[in-house]
């Protein structure tokens, strides 16, 4: 199984060291000027550009035919910067662009020239400075791209400066982004709050949830509400028609600077279901379709294939909601509201002995027993088997893939054996020798069957109950944003970025009071978040990961499952070329980047 | 009569305005509305824009006065914002009511063309070959679900015939996409019809004067077109209109199935998305669909038959 994640560790250390050496070449005396430029004229792996990236307007034809993709939803309209539910789905299906591209090159990922054709950080990592490309133009007329574009979509989204942007990406640039600035005509300036070493590649490019650039003129002549109803970007393709609930039309743009489309027309369907998706493909009347991985084995077996690219594998790991160990906000030093209930057997108080954090006391010291208890009694290797069709891997720790080169390092102490007798005496050890009976929320789909395998094993093994919760998420998420959760959970991501990242900020409570948040919130890992925004140095950051996951582990606040690819399936016989940029967020299933898409004669 | 229909629409309002007070009411239950404006990732709003919400979504005042601006807006046109991207519902429900009535206007047409025919003649041919399919076709339409033979009928003819495309409403008006969604929707109607006239016709038939009819040697299809249809038609009228309400508030598993963009399939996202603006008003605007039904079918009753508007 391919992950998009497994090489990103070496890109980073490359990218570190560029760093590392611009800040030793630098001069010390702030403001810093910048003295390290990365171009596509550099030898660097972060800019070299491939063909991939290269401008290629001509594939010697004009663009022609049509490609019908059947996905289980289109979401929702591109929006404005400001207000975008879910804007990946923008530069997933090519309306709009990002300011580098991602791409895989010997398996890595680097940063590629985008519409930023060259870009140099300050020796002290405050900013970031791109030129932007000439001669790209917006749909619909809107002129061609400048600086005036770039800084209006980063600021309208970005919450430190336009006060309550939802663009989705948004609030998470809220600790990373301070604001964005034109410098002069043809350049942008991003000033960090924080710099991190992969920041240009998870914020900056199409990689992860990458901001596609609006256009400004649109914004000012057209207005919002006509801005909504039609998002203008740069993309190979021009968007002609979005009906919620029914699909995507897209028109190939004849000669894009990038990447001028081989088909015409893309049109993505809405197929709810799951049956139905994999009838039009089977049919002939899509192309390709997002289908259940339990169909993939008798599809490949068809002749159908998976697409180059996958996206994040869906990596279930068991949150130990309820967990709420932190006091004040990490930022403000507001005083939190949160209830911790220890009547739930997996959460422990470690207040109970006073203001201090006591990490000995009963609860907590109960609490961590239960949860290894039910960390061990997951049989990881059957579950792969039998719901994953084999085609996942197993997960310890659902903070950090199986796959990523640090775990694998450290896999001896990280591996949790199958051990349901050692988990019973750890059971009554904490005072629950005939189990107990508890809720786990799961969403429809691949989880809700992981989720009833996992509490199956613990209903047999441990006499544990398990009443599953099998509500909508939108329905159950006020719980997360309130920090109220009682009941344990899944959360994936974690393993589609490499674990240097600091994703520890989904279980701190920096994102009080109405930011995400999975479940728990520990010390430990704000600890952790700042230090990584703190340094470029590599070494430094696997070891902060090192430490994080071994207390992760020996508090089994995050047993993992397993995890399960997901990617789209493709009729080879319709379809005979696909490239795909690599892109870790599963918009429009997985089905990414048509301008890749090459019809067969 | 003017009586009896001033009394049926006073009952019909006050249906009324009890479904604004209980869907009002159920979509206050769920908390406060404004973790709905929330994104799912992000770091959402600040204590300011909170509270400005609040203002704006007129939570700060009674309970009472929120439901006055909220009726008051639904009168004026204005019916909330879709959470799923911040735009107004009103235009979205226009585009949306287009296929939903396509494929219940075609679901209901089949239904009378094919079942009321199909009653007659099963029963003028009770216990014949005829009578035995149109009574299967009916237990089948039924007591079979709609989405299970939605998905076999599309893997029949979809996938394994290929005669008929999988899904979705295709571009246009496109003939072929609306064959399958329309017969698996009228198939339980079509199956009322049937038994309703089925049943109606065999009452009349059996009555003294078309056996009159018949000994004065009026020829048989008079005899079953003109004196007995007219006289049993007046139940399958009354079922007729209540139907078409029922058709399109109730094809939220055909259009699922069959990937159809109406109103329906609206109402299902909205479920799943927890977007309570748009499930109110989805709600009331099928209430007001079958009030209105109701009250026509009503009318219609009393004209139809002198014994309801004088009793």
């Amino acid at each position: 199984m391919k992950t998009p994640s497994r090489h990103l560790p070496f890109t980073m250390v490359v990218l570190a060291l560029v760093l590392s050496v611009a800040v030793a070449c630098g001069s010390q005396d702030p403001p810093a000027e910048p003295t390290s430029t990365a171009t596509q004229t550099s030898s660097t792996a972060v800019s070299t550009p491939t063909s991939v990236t290269a401008p290629d307007p001509g594939n010697g034809t004009q663009p022609s035919g049509t490609v019908t993709i059947a996905v289980q939803t289109v979401g929702t309209r591109g929006g404005i910067p400001r207000d975008c539910p879910f804007c990946a789905l923008n530069t997933s299906a090519g309306l709009q662009e990002t300011m580098l591209l991602a791409e895989r090159t010997n398996g890595d990922v680097t940063v590629q020239p985008g519409l930023a054709e060259s870009w140099t950080v300050a020796d002290d990592l405050s900013y970031t400075d791109m030129e932007i490309r000439e001669g790209v133009s917006f749909h619909k007329g809107m002129g061609d791209l400048t600086a005036e574009d770039v800084v209006f979509t980063f600021n309208e989204m970005n919450p430190n400066v336009t006060s309550g942007a939802q663009h989705d990406t948004g609030g998470d640039l809220t600790p990373v982004l301070e604001r964005t600035e034109v410098i002069d005509e043809s350049t942008v300036r991003f000033h960090w709050i924080g710099f991190a070493a992969h920041y240009h590649l998870q914020w900056l490019s199409n990689y992860f949830e990458g901001i596609g650039i609006f256009s400004k003129r649109a914004w000012d002549e057209m207005g919002e509400e006509w801005m909504r109803e039609n998002p203008v970007g740069t993309g190979p393709f021009e968007l002609e028609r979005y009906t919620q609930n029914e699909g995507i039309f897209l028109t190939a743009v004849s000669d894009h600077w990038r990447k001028t489309p081989f088909v015409a027309e893309v049109r993505y369907l809405e197929i709810p279901e799951p049956s139905n998706r994999r009838a039009m493909l089977e049919s002939g009347q899509a192309q390709i379709a997002q289908i259940d991985l339990k169909d993939w084995s008798a599809l490949f077996d068809d002749g159908f294939e998976k697409a180059a690219e996958e996206g994040p594998a869906n990596d279930l790991g068991i949150v130990m909601g309820g967990n709420y160990w932190e006091t004040h906000h990490p930022s403000t030093g507001d005083t939190l509201d949160r209830t911790i209930d220890t009547s739930l057997p997996w959460v422990g108080n470690p207040y109970e002995n006073g203001d201090e954090f006591d990490e000995n006391t009963p609860s907590m010291q109960r609490a961590k027993k239960v949860r290894m208890a039910l960390g061990m009694t997951i049989d990881r290797e059957g579950i792969n088997d039998s719901i994953v069709e084999g085609l996942g891997l197993v997960s310890n720790l659902g903070s950090i893939g199986d796959n990523d080169p640090i775990f694998q390092a450290n896999a001896d102490r990280w591996t949790v054996p199958y051990d349901p007798g050692r988990a019973k005496e750890l059971l009554e050890e904490a005072g629950y020798p005939d189990g107990f009976r508890a809720g786990f929320y799961t969403q429809p789909g691949i989880e809700a069957e992981v989720g009833d395998a996992v509490t199956a094993i613990w209903r047999n093994e441990l006499n544990i109950d398990m009443a599953m919760d099998r509500q909508s998420y939108s329905a159950w998420r006020p719980q997360r944003i309130n920090r109220t959760v009682n009941q344990l959970n899944f959360h994936s991501m974690w393993s589609a970025f490499p674990a240097t990242w600091p994703g520890e900020w989904l279980i701190s409570a920096v994102s009080a009071p109405t930011g995400f948040n999975s479940g728990m919130e520990l010390p430990k890992a704000t600890e952790t978040l700042e230090a990584k925004q703190s340094t470029v140095d590599i070494e430094e950051l696997e070891g902060l990961t090192v430490e994080f996951q071994d207390y992760i582990n020996e508090w089994a606040l995050y047993p993992g499952v397993v995890e399960a690819p997901q990617a789209a399936i493709y009729d080879p016989q319709a379809i005979s070329e696909w490239t795909m940029y690599p892109m870790v967020n599963f918009a429009l299933g997985g089905a990414k980047a048509p301008e890749f898409i090459r019809l067969a004669p | 009569m003017k009586r009896f229909i001033i009394r049926r629409l006073f009952t019909s309002i006050l249906a009324l305005v009890g479904v604004t007070v209980i869907v009002f009411s159920m979509s206050r239950m769920v908390g406060d509305p404004r973790i709905l404006l929330l994104p799912q990732q992000g770091y959402g709003m600040n204590q300011q824009e909170w509270d400005a919400a609040a203002s704006r979504l007129h939570l700060d005042r009674a309970i009472p006065v929120q439901y006055g601006y909220w009726i008051a807006d639904i009168l004026r046109g204005n019916l909330g914002m879709d959470l799923a991207d911040r735009t107004p519902i009103a235009p979205k429900l226009t585009q949306k009511f287009g296929p939903t009535l396509t494929l219940s206007l075609s679901a209901w047409l089949l239904a009378i063309v094919v079942g009321v025919p199909l009653g007659v003649l099963s029963a003028v041919k009770r216990n014949s070959l005829l009578d035995y399919v149109a009574r299967a076709i009916a237990i089948g339409g039924q007591s079979l679900p709609t989405f299970w033979v939605g998905i076999l009928a599309i893997l029949l003819f979809a996938v394994w015939l290929g005669w008929l495309p999988v899904g979705t409403m295709g571009e246009g008006f496109a003939i072929r996409n609306l064959i399958l969604p329309t017969i698996i929707l009228a198939w339980l109607p079509l199956a009322g019809y049937v038994r309703l006239v089925r049943s109606a016709m065999l009452d009349i038939m059996d009555s003294e004067y078309i056996k009159l009819a018949r000994a004065k040697g009026v020829v048989e299809w008079t005899v079953i077109w003109k004196h007995g249809f007219r006289n049993a038609i007046i139940a399958p009228l009354t079922f007729a209109g209540l139907t078409l309400a029922g058709l399109i508030s109730g094809s939220i598993a055909v259009e699922t199935v069959f990937s159809w963009p109406g109103i329906a399939r609206y109402a299902v996202e909205a479920v799943w998305n927890n977007n309570l603006p748009v499930l109110a008003i989805v709600t009331l605007l099928f209430t007001v669909a079958f009030v209105v039904a109701n009250f026509l079918v009503d009318v219609l009753y009393a004209y139809l038959d002198p014994r309801i508007r004088l009793g």
